[in-house]
């Protein structure tokens, strides 16, 4: 399996994508620039509707929460800081939370920055933020590098949120297949996390 | 406060994983978000699973990707930018939680009735459960307290449990948990929890079943 080139060009545009998305996303924040703004649309419109159909909601809330979307994110755009992470990540966090509130009608429990109770925001010496950042990048290096047959049934189970019987069905695999792939991902995840 | 130590037991990537790509339900979540407040390598963990997720969503197919529903929709989201449509309701001016929880962080400190529900239903001698429980979609939240050398009664386990240390410690047959630690229990495990050290441990409980003490210890 030979395809070094192809690879090489995939990563070269994901690269191009990535970088393309955070200057837009920073135009639109800082300058409120409506030219970016519609580069993102463009850019991530289709794919957001695509993916809450993939969700199961049906083309009209699909459309619908593309639209809140697109809006938070115009309204929200301020606050993204590439220091903390991706455009691309932001961009999903926005859409999953939407999801989280208009489909599913639940809250989302998260941190809260500003709150003096949040460890580690003040208390921390550079070491520790580096270190903090570092195990960050250690599991998104070990989620690429997994075996793609693992980090394709991650993919479906949590970020299409899918059973692992509806995965079996998907990919024509026995059950116990995928939950063995599953079982082999995590488990390398877990170890990088104790290292 | 004294020397932050980080936590040293953290959410498994399972629930990690979950939490960040939004298929994890409100209550494990909110068990995920509060270890996050303790522990600044677990919130870098799930941005970079976020960041992931960005990646696969730039991977989806687009749908309806014929162009001119694309710019009729960014026109109609132009629309209601330049209208200045509210949309979104203004972020409420959130009452400050009660200063007797101030040692407790977000989300959990203003999350769903607790900031006003206070006392705690005793079970045993030095264990108590707060009066204050909220449940969804099979899971329940509560706060566990244990007087330092208290036991927690024998109990059915018949489903996943979660526990998560707001203050002090305790220690079982798995080891010994401090503030901000996060531990879960699978189903058909056994665990006896103990209150450690010189206060009162204070856990953040999540329950997959109701929870059933047994009569006889
Ligand atoms: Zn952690």
């Amino acid at each position: 399996m030979d395809h070094g080139t192809g690879d090489e060009a995939v990563a070269v545009a994901r690269q191009v994508r990535a970088a393309s998305a955070e200057g837009l996303l920073l135009a639109v924040g800082r300058e409120g620039s409506r030219e970016a703004f519609a580069g993102l649309f463009r850019l991530f419109a289709p794919r957001l509707e695509g993916y809450c159909r993939k969700l199961g909601a049906d083309p009209p809330m699909a459309q619908e929460l593309t639209q809140e979307t697109m809006l938070a994110v115009w309204r929200k755009a301020a606050t993204f800081d590439p220091a903390s992470g991706s455009a691309t990540g932001w961009i999903f966090a926005v859409a999953r939370n939407r999801y989280i509130d208009r489909v599913r009608r639940e809250l989302r429990p998260e941190p809260d920055p500003s709150d003096p109770a949040l460890a580690g925001a003040d208390a921390h010496t550079p070491e520790a933020v580096v270190s903090a950042a570092q195990q960050g990048r250690v599991l998104a290096d070990a989620l690429g590098n997994l075996p793609p047959d693992q980090s394709e049934v991650l993919r479906l189970a949590y970020f299409e949120h899918r059973t692992q019987s509806d995965i079996a069905t998907a990919l024509g695999l026995p059950l116990g297949t995928v939950k063995t792939r599953t079982r082999l991902g995590l488990r390398r995840l877990r170890e990088l996390m104790k290292a | 406060m004294t020397l932050y130590s980080q936590p040293r037991h953290h959410p498994d990537p399972d629930l990690l994983l979950a939490y960040a790509g939004g298929s994890l339900a409100e209550v494990k979540a909110l068990f995920v978000a509060t270890h996050l407040a303790y522990c600044p390598a677990c919130r870098a963990r799930v941005r970079a699973f976020e960041a992931q997720c960005g990646e696969w969503l730039e991977a989806c197919d687009p749908a309806g990707a014929d162009d001119p529903a694309v710019e009729d929709m960014l026109a109609a989201v132009l629309g209601m930018i330049d209208s200045g449509l509210p949309g979104e309701p203004p972020p409420a001016g959130r009452t400050p939680p009660p200063a007797r929880l101030a040692w407790m962080p977000e989300p959990l400190r203003s999350y769903r009735g607790l900031p006003d529900a206070d006392g705690w239903d005793e079970v045993s001698p030095g264990v108590a459960l707060s009066a204050w429980s909220y449940a969804a979609g099979g899971t329940s939240a509560r706060l566990l307290r244990m007087a330092p050398g208290a036991a927690v009664p024998a109990h059915h386990h018949a489903a996943m449990e979660g526990l998560l240390v707001l203050q002090g410690c305790f220690t079982d047959e798995y080891g010994s948990f401090t503030r901000g630690d996060a531990v879960t229990y699978g189903a058909g495990s056994d665990h006896h929890a103990k209150g450690a050290g010189v206060e009162d441990c204070i856990c953040l409980l999540v329950l997959d079943a109701d929870l059933v003490f047994l009569d006889e210890g």
